[in-house]
């Protein structure tokens, strides 16, 4: 019972990186892009063939992971960016339909449907952190305590204030002289770099990855998580990805439906609550009412 | 060669013809209600699946279990009109569109649970395929699919150029205001908005029931194929749908057919395309640049 626990709790700190990471994106800056586990699943598949083709460890494996989704970022910024709305919803969807389509077809490169297995287990410093559920929690607590620490300093930055401003009134950034498009393109490598290292270590907790984490259930699951949260709230984001990947994704297993329907059981949940968090409060529950 | 080349473009038109029934009640409800409606393809689906239950499960003749079909589907998004997006009405546009991804999920998760995982078929009798002028072949069902679109498509303009309502509908869309100053009701106009396009993404999901397998997940692809195309052509332009659509259908069969790009990267296509474009023109085919600063 405590292994099912530290585990559960391990993927909910991964979900909490990645679900800050858009936060960054999508509450801070404003940008609707729906494409965001792009980054989450390149860092992952980073991770995988870095490990199991080149032997990279875990620690290299987490910069290098940051390093692709971010250049990787850097490229589909400067071509989504200038979209707006409902365009770059749309058009960053698609990028997340072609990453999966590649997934599943580059078979020497990804061995498509199959996954890669056989992923080293997270370590660092040599076999310390080896083996058992209670040592990997703490290491990923340690990690992301890290990366939140420097996310929250971020938030709290001017510059944090600046992609506020761009999200509320972009035509008022614009007329006080920032060069917003320079602050969403840094707004969206930062944000892919850190939803990278998430997916590395997603890949090395798992220790096998499959083109499934470019699914869509896998976008509503980040999207959710931000909105109950709270768009730009850092640690109403915090108790939602808890709440979510940790409480209700496991909600239909314990209340005993069969395990073919568990996936659509838990999926009926989200969309439940993703609406209804939308029409009461669309500012995440954690936000008093205003008005 | 010959012969492929006119099986890719009839295949194609087939295609195209479907996506563009989607599209059209995709891009209605756009440029009426403001947003996109991300659950569209739940509707074709569940015409597909109603086809499912009036034809095969219930034994009806093909033709009343369509019309019953599509009445219970045009009924079904007036009712989601009604309970989820009428309440939000005046809200970001964000809200009704997280709304509709949530409705989306909810939809397809009720079918794989009612329905079950399984692919399924609407009819258990082969249609005999026939030869056209030596050239291609198409079968029964594809020849009803492009005359019924080209038929409701020809309907749809029609409606909205030249009926009082389809007027005060292109009114609502163009200054939702200022109509309803000139005594446009915006409540019935959005019941026709969904009712109509829900008919059309029904129409689109028997036929497609027919073409192809149903599957619960097939609203999704729809989905996604049919925001390519109404992307393509510019969010709310009639013409652009169709346009879209089209292009999407051709593109798929053309580059697939001829080996262009491998048969599993197929349903990468449409956004190859819609990038491409938006490259271009990051309102579309037929946006206006006015656009660009309004969204």
């Amino acid at each position: 019972m405590i292994e099912y626990f530290f585990s559960l709790a391990t993927i909910a700190l991964i979900w909490t990186i990645v679900a800050q990471s858009y936060n960054l994106s999508f509450g801070l800056a404003g940008l609707f892009n729906l494409g965001h586990v792009i980054f989450f699943g390149i860092g992952a598949y980073a991770a995988a063939i870095l490990n199991t083709r080149f032997g990279f460890n875990f620690l290299e494996n987490l910069g290098l992971a940051a390093l692709i989704s971010g250049t990787v970022a850097s490229g589909f910024g400067i071509l989504t960016l200038r979209l707006r709305g409902h365009y770059l919803a749309i058009a960053t969807l698609g990028a997340a339909m072609i990453a999966q389509v590649v997934a599943l077809n580059w078979l020497e490169l990804t061995r498509g449907p199959l996954g890669i297995r056989g992923i080293d287990e997270p370590q660092i410093f040599g076999e310390i952190f080896v083996g058992d559920t209670l040592p990997h929690f703490l290491l990923y607590f340690g990690i992301a305590a890290t990366l939140l620490f420097f996310l929250w300093k971020l938030f709290q930055s001017p510059w944090g204030r600046l992609l506020r401003a761009i999200r509320d009134d972009e035509l008022a950034a614009i007329a006080v002289g920032k060069n917003i498009f320079a602050a969403k393109l840094w707004a969206l490598v930062l944000s892919a770099a850190l939803a990278g290292v998430a997916g590395a270590m997603y890949a090395h907790y798992r220790v096998f990855l499959d083109p499934s984490i470019f699914a869509l259930s896998e976008i509503i699951l980040l999207i959710l998580i931000v909105v109950i949260g709270g768009r730009g709230n850092f640690w109403g984001n915090v108790a939602s990805a808890f709440l979510i990947v940790g409480v209700l994704s496991e909600l239909p297993r314990f209340l005993n439906f069969p395990e073919t329907l568990l996936g659509a059981a838990r999926n009926i949940v989200y969309a439940g609550l993703l609406i209804a968090t939308m029409f009461w409060r669309p500012r995440g529950i954690f936000c008093r009412r205003k008005k | 060669m010959n012969d492929l080349l006119a099986q890719l473009i009839w295949n194609g038109l087939v295609a195209g013809s479907l996506l563009a029934l989607v599209s059209l009640g995709l891009t209605l409800i756009y440029g009426i209600a403001g947003f996109v409606q991300f659950a569209h393809g739940e509707l074709v689906a569940l015409g597909a699946y109603g086809m499912l239950i009036f034809h095969k499960f219930l034994g009806w003749e093909i033709f009343p279990a369509g019309v019953a079909s599509v009445a219970c589907v045009i009924f079904f998004g007036i009712f989601l009109e009604k309970i989820l997006f009428r309440p939000v009405r005046k809200k970001n546009p964000l809200v009704p569109l997280v709304i509709s991804i949530g409705l989306s999920i909810l939809l397809q998760s009720l079918i794989l649970i009612f329905f079950g995982p399984q692919i399924q078929t609407i009819s258990d009798r082969h249609f005999e395929s026939f030869s056209v002028a030596g050239k291609f072949l198409a079968t029964p069902n594809q020849l009803c699919a492009v005359v019924a679109a080209v038929i409701l498509t020809a309907g749809l303009i029609f409606f909205l150029k030249k009926t009082r309502r389809g007027q005060s509908l292109r009114a609502v869309s163009d200054n939702r205001n200022l109509a309803q100053i000139f005594g446009v009701n915006i409540d019935s106009a959005m019941r026709w908005i969904f009712g109509v396009s829900a008919g059309l993404a029904a129409v689109a999901g028997i036929f497609l029931g027919f073409e192809r397998n149903l599957e619960p997940m097939m609203g999704v692809q729809i989905s996604i194929t049919a925001f390519a195309a109404v992307i393509l052509g510019s969010l709310g332009s009639v013409r652009g749908a169709i346009f879209g659509a089209l292009t999407i259908g051709f593109a798929e069969n053309l580059l697939v057919g001829f080996g262009v790009i491998p048969s599993g990267f197929s349903s990468a296509i449409p956004f190859l395309v819609l990038i491409g474009i938006l490259l271009v023109r990051p309102t579309g085919f037929f946006g206006k640049s006015s656009q660009f600063l309004r969204e």
